[in-house]
């Protein structure tokens, strides 16, 4: 074990200065908040140029209801219809009233602003209305709140899962674990194929501790970057999420995530990154140089990747099977967690099938880890060279 | 110290090329032996049967009285391993590098030993600079100092001055000499004659995995009737290749 954590920690510290892998790392906390902040900002510009512009609506009706149309957003101005051809008015309005009012509205479909005119006019004409409805009831001595609007509350007949937190849940997991498996590419081609390249992989062979645990420390090296990656990815979003409820929607978007489910999700996701650490380190074996490395670790994305797409399609389409899938499965186990509704079972399988894989790839890399081809490379695929990898 | 007995290695194609043939030889600690011998002799191969990197196809060796076959880990806590590809680790400092393999190797108090050789090899004003960053001869003094971390008994060095300037060779030369006096056993491999002439106590010369002669330099020379090592190495090689 000591053996084991003395190659991890030198892995790591070694890792650790490479600019990639700090960059990857520090991308997700970057890009996302960035991304948002450039939407948000443009969004609140555009939103303030539209709240500060007038709307300009040429009124046809008695004086009394003409002037209803001079206030804020709207502007009242002379003309008729020519007046909105030429530009001079966003929209013209002809109001008849005759106990009950009647509106014709002309505007542009071509012109943004005279849309928001138009909807502007609708407002405000049923503000008339609400207000002639108070008056009527208070002549007849109503209470006024009789004729107030409906009240209205939807509730989605939809299981949890595939409501808007469900779906939340599952762009969380699936962005998790893809950057989890991203993350691991550099790490892994580190301490393998650089190891080989540069020479060093020959004299820690010599060293007298047992390939065993050479690998293990290498692979448990790689596993934390992930693990890692996972868990500043997963803030990143959740950070981004919570902007974009807060400011961007105005409190619209209702999700909350369960913490005690996160946390029981915990042993799969530590499944899932060994899992991904073991397959990329095993990707690694036929690779001699660096080049080569990245191109065989881009191949194990595949896998993984289309693995995660057959994940995130369960989860939204609730294909149950796809529970039982390792790793696939992981996503809807996570969404099922962060939403509050934790399988246990779920993610005990989805811990033990990963974790069990991992260990089967491990086995196979201890017992390649003295042989020719592991130290010195080889048996690469024609085509990978001519894939440009020399 | 180090006992070869007919050790074969063969590596695919079909039929599969001998790399090392039948090769026997022995070596005794303060003693330097060299293996001289052309590109592609087996050399490298032989060496890495040695530190248990190769497993051979048959025969086996017994270095510092183990098995390379049935005891390999015991064979790597009793050698110093060090080739002229031997590589750093560039983003570690030269003292990490050294207490890694320090802690490896399971030496008792890593940290004292590592500055000691630091001081010794006069690179601890670069203990805190990383290797990517060393000189050439910075860097060949780090990776000696790796190699002898944990005092091994025995030293297989392969090539160890290929791609070095004379002045950096010069330091690892003095320190074969240093080791050879301390009573260390040392495997020697190269195919510069000056060197072996000034290091080797023995000399096997070695031509596609088959070891043609054995001795001491003055002895090989006397068999060959030849003035110098290389004259000598030349003609055994001819000699075969007829």
């Amino acid at each position: 074990m000591g053996g084991v954590l003395l190659v991890m920690m030198k892995e790591m510290r070694a890792t650790l200065r490479d600019p990639h892998v700090i960059a990857y790392l520090a991308f997700p906390i970057l890009l996302y908040p960035a991304l948002i902040w450039g939407v948000t900002q443009f969004m609140t510009l555009e939103a303030g140029r539209i709240e500060g512009e007038s709307l300009r609506v040429a009124v046809e009706a008695p004086e009394v209801l003409r002037q209803r149309f001079d206030e804020p957003p709207l502007t009242l101005v002379a003309g008729t219809l020519d007046t909105l051809d030429a530009g001079e008015a966003d929209a013209f309005v002809q109001l008849k009233d005759d106990g009950v009012l009647h509106a014709t509205v002309h505007h542009s479909s071509l012109r943004p602003r005279s849309t928001r005119t138009r909807k502007a006019v609708r407002k405000r004409l049923d503000a008339l209305r609400d207000e002639r409805l108070v008056t009527i009831a208070e002549s007849v001595g109503l209470d006024p709140a009789a004729v107030a609007r409906t009240s209205y509350k939807g509730i989605a007949i939809e299981a949890p899962a595939q409501t808007i937190p469900g779906l939340v849940a599952v762009l969380l997991a699936a962005m998790t674990l893809i950057s989890m498996t991203l993350a691991v590419i550099y790490p892994a081609v580190h301490v393998t194929v650089s190891e080989r390249e540069a020479g060093t992989l020959e004299t820690t062979l010599v060293a007298p501790v047992s390939g065993r645990t050479l690998l293990l420390g290498k692979w448990a090296a790689c596993a934390l970057w992930a693990v890692s990656a996972a868990a500043i990815n997963a803030l990143a979003v959740l950070l981004t999420l919570a902007h974009i409820a807060a400011v961007m929607l105005k409190g619209a978007l209702d999700v909350q995530f369960s913490l005690l489910g996160a946390l029981a999700s915990v042993p799969a996701v530590l499944g899932a990154a060994g899992f991904t650490a073991a397959t990329l380190l095993l990707f690694m074996v036929p690779a001699r140089t660096f080049k080569q490395g990245e191109v065989l670790g881009s191949l194990a994305l595949g896998p993984l990747m289309l693995a995660m797409g057959v994940g995130a399609w369960g989860a939204i389409e609730q294909v149950a099977w796809v529970i039982w899938v390792p790793l696939a499965g992981l996503i809807p186990v996570l969404r099922d967690a962060l939403i509050g509704e934790p399988s246990l079972a779920a993610i005990a399988y989805q811990a033990l099938a990963t974790a069990g894989l991992g260990a089967l790839i491990l086995s196979l890399g201890a017992a390649l880890v003295r042989r020719e081809d592991f130290l010195f490379g080889g048996v690469l695929p024609r085509w990978i060279r001519w894939a440009g990898a020399r | 110290m180090i006992e070869v007995d007919s050790l074969v290695k063969a590596f695919g194609g079909d039929p599969p090329k001998l790399a090392v043939d039948s090769l026997s030889f022995r070596a005794e600690p303060g003693q330097v032996y060299g293996l001289l011998g052309p590109n592609g002799a087996g050399k490298t191969t032989t060496l890495r049967m040695l530190a248990t990197l190769l497993t051979p196809d048959s025969g086996t060796a017994r270095v510092a009285g183990h098995d390379i076959r049935s005891s390999p880990e015991a064979v790597r806590a009793s050698i110093g391993y060090l080739s002229g590809n031997t590589g750093l680790y560039g983003r570690l400092t030269a003292r990490e590098m050294i207490l890694y393999f320090a802690r490896l190797q399971g030496v008792p108090e890593p940290e004292r030993r590592t500055d000691r050789l630091l001081y010794r090899f006069g690179i601890d004003d670069y203990r805190n600079q990383r290797c990517d960053a060393l000189s050439t001869g910075m860097g060949q003094k780090v990776s000696i100092a790796r190699a002898i971390v944990h005092d091994p008994p025995v030293l297989i060095l392969d090539e160890p001055t290929a791609g070095l300037d004379v002045l950096v060779s010069q330091t690892l030369l003095e320190f074969v000499e240093e080791a050879k006096d301390h009573g260390t056993c040392l495997i020697y491999s190269t195919h510069i004659m000056s060197e072996a002439e000034r290091l080797c106590d023995r000399v096997g010369i070695l031509h596609e995995g088959r070891l043609l002669a054995e001795g001491t330099p003055e002895e090989l020379k006397e068999q060959s009737a030849e003035r110098y090592l290389e004259s000598a190495f030349i003609h055994f090689v001819r000699a075969a290749s007829r």
